[in-house]
């Protein structure tokens, strides 16, 4: 795992504040130990550096700044997981909860019109004073109506699943990009949820059922036409 | 005439078996995914009626699995979607899907792709 920013800071602090150290014992050393004039070079070299001897300094400056940004990106990936990733899981949890609602209802409406159009049967057949045909096939159709009706549910559902898919995504992005600003784990590669098979159509919709059928209808004609290989289409 | 309704949607299979019912289908099988559906057919079922997107296996391989097999490879299938994009129509009818239904469908739509694939003229049946 490659080292914190902070790690490194330390490393160097120290490196330079023993350097120096190493320049003032030799600077202060007898002559016989600087008779050397590479030496002597070099500690002339390092006098002419008038910034070297506040160098620690400075860099512990930067250290604190840069520990102190580090600190603000900590409480930001902190404030990013604890809220984010929370209210991102919670609106998940509440579109699922719709989703299974309304198919709950969907059904116990379902099941209503099944009885429903049970006791018109009922009706139609007992012997006193049954209703006419025509009311009972009135009836039948407006229950028959109702059914179709109910097909908001499956393409609501397939909205949610969409929704909640999408969020899932954001949550797992959110959480990614948090988890780069954290030391102890190291620098992280982008963790998504493979490609499934949808079981869903996040894009289905309610609207306009009359005029995208006929375009379909169309659509689908074009690509008979131009895929004649397939005999299994209507001619 | 024996249909076979494929949806992973319990209430979506409701509704498509109550519209077949009022146009004068009765005789209805049911399954919950394409996989299902394949153990379902077992030479008796006519047509077949299917959903695009569903777990485990979906419409189109269903379709392109029901086309690969000699036995069931020239029943008529209605696709019944709410996929409305022009590739997946162009997809469908390669995958060798007879008729394209949106959802929502009234049950008049669906009597008339069902008369129109079910027809002797149509090369479906």
């Amino acid at each position: 795992m490659a080292p914190g920013p902070s790690s490194v800071g330390t490393e160097l602090q120290t490196t330079i504040e023993l350097l120096h150290r190493l320049f003032l014992e030799v600077e202060g050393a007898d002559a016989s130990m600087r008779k050397s004039s590479r030496i002597e070079e070099i500690l002339l070299a390092l006098r002419r550096q008038p910034n070297l001897a506040g160098l620690p300094k400075k860099l512990l400056r930067v250290y604190a700044e840069l520990a102190e940004a580090l600190n603000g990106i900590r409480l930001t990936r902190e404030t990013i997981q604890a809220y984010s990733v929370e209210r991102l899981r919670d609106t998940q949890m509440r579109l699922n909860a719709v989703s299974s609602t309304t198919e709950s209802a969907a059904i116990e409406m379902l099941n209503g019109l099944d009885r429903t159009l049970a006791m018109i049967d009922q009706l139609e057949g007992s012997q006193r004073e049954a209703p006419s045909h025509e009311m009972c096939d009135a009836l039948r159709s407006e229950v028959n109506q109702l059914y179709g009706c109910l097909q908001f549910q499956d393409i609501i559902g397939q909205q949610l699943r969409g929704a909640a898919g999408l969020l899932l995504e954001v949550e797992q992005r959110v959480e990614t990009v948090a988890s780069l600003f954290d030391e102890s784990h190291g620098a992280r590669s982008v963790d998504l949820p493979s490609e499934a098979p949808a079981s869903y159509n996040p894009d289905a919709s309610m609207r306009d059922t009359a005029s995208r059928q006929a375009m379909i209808d169309e659509a689908f004609s074009l690509a008979r036409r131009s895929a004649p290989s397939n005999p299994f289409v209507t001619g | 005439m024996k249909c076979l309704v494929i949806d992973d949607s319990a209430t979506m299979r409701r509704i498509v078996v109550n519209a077949l019912k009022t146009i004068g289908y009765n005789d209805v099988v049911e399954a919950g995914d394409g996989k299902e559906a394949l153990t379902k057919c077992d030479g008796t079922i006519q047509m077949v009626i299917t959903d695009w997107n569903m777990p485990i296996m979906g419409g189109l391989d269903l379709v392109k699995s029901l086309r690969s097999d000699p036995q069931t490879a020239k029943l008529p299938i209605l696709m019944v979607t709410t996929r409305s994009v022009k590739e997946d129509i162009l997809q469908a009818v390669e995958a060798g899907v007879s008729s394209y239904i949106l959802k929502p469908f009234t049950p008049q739509v669906l009597k008339e792709k069902l008369d129109q694939i079910s027809s002797p003229t149509s090369g479906s049946a």
